[in-house]
């Protein structure tokens, strides 16, 4: 890794959580890099790729963000699949 | 102090407005329990709701719930939603509380109240704590049936702002 890159957590949940056997992963971005790029790296060549991403919402720091959100070193994302509280 | 001010949607709201309570908890759920600490000689109006685990879904007989959240943030989103109902309805008071973990059949997941001088908006903000964790609250369930087999629950994709 060099000054450019940095690691970012990646919480799964409920059936992801299944599916990828663990509930964290790290994962190092390229600096500049977006939510999008950092779905797009936890899916392809994962049991998600089954899934819709478009059925993925994605959190930074507990807070709902879009795909062209821009992730910082230190950033906690959660990947939150369909929601089915009450 | 006016007795009223104006909420980021434009409605009145109560100026001493409150969220008594807005959190997931691992601990058993009792509407009436929520219900004893809201209101106050104002309010003419309390009102809750409590969820429960229902014994069958499409056709199959549930003997349990699993549920599993993103804790922190579902803390942070329950409290959010419950702002958002002192800030769309004149209510004193508004309360949330949602359990997770394994809960037998019949047991409660979800309790909702609110308090207000009058009966309909009480029953609003109720409603619109319910409608809004639906949609976004980041917590999920996994049914487990009387044939020992259990499935995660499809959900609603939430719309991202």
């Amino acid at each position: 890794m060099n000054g450019s890159e940095f690691p970012v957590r990646v919480l799964l949940f409920g059936h992801l959580r299944e599916l990828m056997g663990v509930s964290e992963l790290s994962v190092t971005l390229a600096s500049g890099s977006v939510v999008g790029e950092l779905v797009e790296r936890v899916v392809r060549d994962s049991p998600l790729e089954a899934l819709s991403s478009g059925m993925l919402a994605i959190s930074v720091n507990r807070r709902y963000v879009r795909s062209d959100h821009a992730l910082r070193p230190g950033d906690e994302v959660a990947l939150i699949p369909p929601v089915a509280g009450g | 102090m006016a007795s009223t001010e104006r909420g980021r949607s434009g409605e009145e709201t109560l100026a001493s407005s409150s969220v008594v309570v807005a959190a997931v908890t691992d601990n058993p759920l009792v509407a009436a329990d929520l219900l004893e600490r809201l209101g106050t000689r104002e309010d003419g109006a309390a009102v809750v709701f409590e969820g429960r685990v229902r014994a069958r879904s499409s056709g199959r007989v549930v003997v349990r719930l699993h549920y599993e959240a993103y804790r922190e943030m579902a803390d942070e989103v329950l409290r959010e939603i419950a702002r958002e109902a002192l800030a769309l309805q004149p209510v004193t008071q508004v309360a949330v509380e949602h359990r997770v973990g394994t809960l037998e059949a019949g047991e409660v997941s979800l309790v909702v109240a609110a308090a207000a001088p009058h009966r309909d908006p009480a029953m609003a903000a109720v409603r619109y704590v319910i409608e809004q964790l639906k949609t976004r609250l980041p917590v999920w369930k996994k049914e487990e049936y009387e044939d020992g087999s259990a499935t995660w629950l499809d959900g609603l994709p939430v719309e991202q702002a």
